[in-house]
């Protein structure tokens, strides 16, 4: 580490006591205050929370500890941290782990025995990565242990393979172990030479507070992830016109704003413990080329390519020329990228992904690339650039980069090459166009282009500085007081409809569209989640591997045609950590006879896997709970009351069909009570789409018809056949509903649509109003108070686990109580003699 | 500082004001900016630039060096001085 830096970098050499007091005192009301705001807006997860709390009370003791003791002081913080947020086995196994692989690169062995028993190593975790359940450690240890090692232990080896002045083992442990790290699988790749010589490379309280600053940053970035994600998503199938293009296009590209944050906390972190690092992203939304792009954003990555490969490439090229040399050079970096995209996936997920969206991503960027860099290579070219150019010629550049830009990372995300292309066609059909925005909604879009050039002009003015510029007190405090003020009740109260979204932002859990996805398990196999950026990716990392669907398991089992999966009955296992037993009827129930017996009120419970009970023991579910509360209160005076459960994981309304008129019935069920969900008419565009798709036949003519409608074939792509269907979900959706309560009637039952929230947010009133009016319109009594059943608490309180929002057994009770309630409260409409019921 | 050393300084100096940071007052350069974080040195700039130095010292430099040492206008004296002793 710089030994002049560290004398400038010790406050106590320079500044008097008092001087170092209220330098302290400034810091540690900015960091009190930014931790609250964390808090109070839930950023990121509670470990990161937690270990945000500790590297600031960390930062109290490391201010006033003598330079030689920091460091130290620095990695025993860290390993806490492990400690503090993955437990104390699974930090042992990582740090234990860890601490092999280090030796191996210091054994008084030859560089390539060395090499050697490193990539052997690496082959044998490689393996015990493919198959988890032979590593002796949990699953939680991979991501953070690959994390830590899978890039940084190659910066690693070249440093300490080309340092002729190599780090101290408290410099290497310092190194791995960054405190911020148990919170980030996905962490911005440190290099080691510049680790150890930024190490107090400034004054201290500048440091720190360039740490402040860049919090501030994160923090103010992940919300903005947030309002984003939350609010300006669309999904592929909701894309009609331009207007939905350009808000697709620039919402999913924003959403890296995520990442950027993330490492913008993760470097302020350091920063607090002296490590004056670079920035990790430098302004990439106003890049004005591919190849300005390319050095701005994710900036680490770059310059571990750039180290690693592009150098030494470009050294073995150029005996060919410079021209030849530059491209080879450019070229292999992007191929290595592309391998090591995946190779970062396979430490993280345990997969090795070979997908077109990369390779083509990859290629097009890397041409994108070389063709910039050879006109950059160019002298006259050179010069000119050199000289200031008109702020409209740069606005225009940036503003085409942009939106290039964003058409790339659009074919990145997408699913197949023919939904990308459906996107496009979709979006630009100005025929299709519902309606140009009102004029009032111009004035925001006015608003972001004034920005954008603003922005644009202000990167343009600091370009021209080139002393560096260190963060100004006033700047960051000012934001961290405005962010603690938007914290506040009071003022979300206060700010009417702002305010409203900004409580959202207060809030961490899936968008609409992920939820969607995410709920439908039974098509989890199917599922492409977009890169390493999203809260998806996030909770299926974090998913155990042993958290099979109901098909895997001995309970389920997959069949061919229509209903896709179906229960095994007489069954008992345990699934997804409780007891699920299949009676031999093949339902998650106690057993029924078939003849109701008499003087009996028999129900008939139809859904998905929340009715199912999935997560929950046999005891705790809806069914079971609302048996045991209508027993114990009697509405309409029966003399015994049964609830049958019919729920099946993944079943979607139009198979609810096919449940109620081949399994039901048979039981004679004086009500058959639908249990919805917001996200039905979504699902039965989704289940018809797949059923096209996989040549099955659809056994229902008005679903057949949408589809001949909308032009479906087997051949389409997946994602195409869901997005002709959108239009006509809803219509689909209607004529499930009316087709259910007509078989429901025939069967001689009263056929009831029940609303259940998802453990995951409010249903909205648009929603209520679409669906529930369909449902009433086909006839269902219609139940909408059940949406609110979780109202009462924390979203967190009531799901099964952080990767899977089926409510846990404190949930099921809840909307037990709910279901009973709104029955009761319908009492003459539902708990009816036998003779009082309609006979069809 | 020895004589070589300052014709080197000056040299690299001289470099960086005349193509990186043309119509820059030259006791603005600080020494030991980096001039990587600056924005100032891209890796198509260094490239350039090890090839000037390669050539204007008469010595071969190595890719790790390139990135490790071609930072700020000490380290490249530096790293020259010591190759060309």
């Amino acid at each position: 580490m710089n030994t002049d830096a560290q004398a400038s970098g010790n406050p106590g050499a320079e500044s008097p006591l008092l001087a170092r007091v209220s330098g302290f005192a400034l810091l540690a009301l900015q960091l009190g205050l930014l931790g609250w705001a964390i808090q109070r807006f839930g950023i990121e997860n509670d470990g990161f929370q937690q270990l945000a709390w500790l590297s600031f009370a960390g930062f109290a003791v490391h201010f006033w500890l003598p330079l030689r003791a920091r460091l130290a002081f620095f990695v025993a913080l860290s390993l806490s941290g492990f400690v503090l947020v993955l437990g104390p086995t699974n930090a042992a196994w990582i740090v234990g782990l860890g601490l092999g692989l280090i030796g191996l690169c210091h054994l008084p062995v030859p560089w390539s025995l060395r090499i050697g028993l490193l990539l052997t190593a690496a082959a044998g975790l490689s393996w015990l990565r493919i198959q988890p359940l032979l590593a002796p450690w949990s699953a939680a240890v991979w991501p953070i242990f690959s994390a830590v090692f899978m890039f940084r232990l190659i910066a690693y080896v070249y440093d300490l393979r080309h340092d002729k002045k190599p780090g101290t083992l408290l410099q290497g442990l310092a190194y791995f172990f960054l405190l911020p790290n148990p919170s980030f699988p996905l962490f911005p790749v440190v290099d080691y030479a510049t680790f150890r010589k930024t190490y107090y490379a400034a004054p201290a309280s500048e440091i720190y507070q360039r740490g402040v600053h860049w919090i501030v940053r994160g923090v103010v970035q992940l919300l903005l992830y947030r309002a984003v994600y939350y609010h300006a998503t669309l999904e592929p199938g909701e894309v009609q016109g331009p207007f939905a293009l350009l808000q697709y296009l620039v919402s999913n590209f924003l959403l890296y704003l995520r990442v950027s944050g993330q490492f913008h906390l993760i470097v302020g972190m350091l920063h607090l413990f002296g490590f004056h690092l670079p920035e990790t992203n430098n302004n990439y939304a106003l890049s004005s080329s591919f190849t300005d792009f390319w050095r701005r954003i994710n900036i680490y990555w770059k310059d571990f390519m750039l180290k690693v490969f592009y150098y030494p490439a470009f050294f073995k090229l150029r005996k060919r020329g410079n021209k030849q040399a530059l491209v080879g050079a450019t070229l292999f970096v992007f191929a290595v990228t592309w391998f090591l995209h995946s190779y970062q996936w396979f430490w993280l997920r345990g997969s090795f992904p070979v997908t077109w969206q990369d390779g083509l991503f990859w290629g097009v960027l890397a041409g994108l690339v070389v063709h910039g860099t050879l006109r950059e290579a160019d002298p006259a070219r050179r010069k000119k650039k050199q000289q200031r150019e008109p702020l409209w010629r740069r606005v225009l550049s940036t503003a085409g980069t942009f939106l290039a830009i964003c058409v790339l990372w659009s074919l990145w995300t997408s699913e197949t090459p023919a939904a990308w292309l459906a996107l496009f066609r979709a979006g630009l059909d100005w025929n299709g166009t519902p309606s140009v925005p009102a004029f009032s909604a111009w004035a925001p879009i006015a608003a972001v282009a004034a920005v954008f050039a603003g922005g644009v002009w202000a990167a343009r003015a600091a370009s021209r500085r080139f002393v560096p510029r260190f963060s100004a007190l006033a700047g960051p405090f000012a934001a961290i007081v405005l962010l603690c003020a938007l914290g506040t009740a009071t003022a979300q109260a206060r700010l009417g409809s702002a305010g409203a979204v900004l409580r959202t932002l207060g809030q961490s859990h899936l968008s609409d569209d992920d939820a969607a996805r995410f709920e439908r398990g039974y098509y989890e196999e199917l599922i492409d989640m977009d890169r390493f950026n999203s809260p998806l990716w996030e909770l299926y990392m974090n998913k155990p591997a042993s958290w099979p669907v109901i098909h895997e398991t001995p309970a389920g089992r997959s069949v061919r045609g229509w209903m896709k999966v179906e229960l095994v009955p007489s069954v008992s296992l345990t699934y997804h950590g409780a007891t699920l037993t299949t009676n031999s009827f093949a339902m998650r129930d106690r057993e029924y006879t078939l003849a109701k017996p008499p003087g009996t009120f028999r129900a008939a419970l139809l859904g998905s896997s929340h009715v199912m009970g999935s997560g929950v023991d046999d005891a705790h579910t809806l069914d079971a709970l609302l048996e045991a509360r209508l027993a114990a209160e009697r509405p309409g005076g029966y003399e015994n009351y049964e609830v049958l459960n019919f729920g099946v994981e993944g079943y979607t309304p139009p198979q609810q069909i096919d449940v109620l008129r081949d399994r039901a019935l048979r039981f004679a069920p004086d009500v058959v009570i639908y249990v919805a969900h917001s996200i039905d008419g979504r699902q039965v565009r989704n289940h018809v789409a797949l059923a096209t798709r996989m040549g099955i036949e659809i056994p229902y003519a008005f679903l057949r018809e949408p589809v001949k409608r909308a032009g479906l074939t087997v051949d389409d792509e997946r994602g195409v056949g869901e997005k002709r269907l959108e239009p006509y979900a809803m219509e689909m959706l209607g004529n499930v509903y009316a087709e259910l309560v007509r078989t429901a009637r025939a069967g001689g039952a009263v056929p009831i649509w029940l609303l259940i929230p998802t453990p995951k947010e409010e249903v909205t009133e648009a929603v209520l109003d679409e669906t529930a009016k369909r449902a009433a319109r086909a006839g269902f009594v219609t139940i909408t108070e059940t949406a609110a059943a979780y109202a009462q608490l924390p979203l967190e309180d009531i799901r099964v686990a952080e990767w899977d929002y089926h409510p846990n057994a404190r949930g099921h009770a809840l909307l037990a109580d709910a279901m009973y309630e709104a029955l009761a409260a319908r009492a003459t409409e539902v708990f009816r003699a036998p003779q009082q019921r309609p006979q069809e | 500082m020895s004589r070589d050393e300052r014709s080197i300084r000056d040299t690299v100096r001289g470099y960086v004001l005349r193509e990186l940071l043309p119509g820059e007052k030259p006791e603005k350069l600080d020494d030991a900016l980096s001039l990587k974080e600056a924005g100032i040195l891209d890796s198509l700039s260094t490239l350039q630039f090890v090839s000037y130095v390669e050539e204007s010292f008469g010595i071969e430099l190595e890719p790790h060096e390139a990135s490790s040492a071609f930072d700020s206008v000490n380290e490249i004296v530096s790293l020259v001085v010591q190759k060309a002793s």
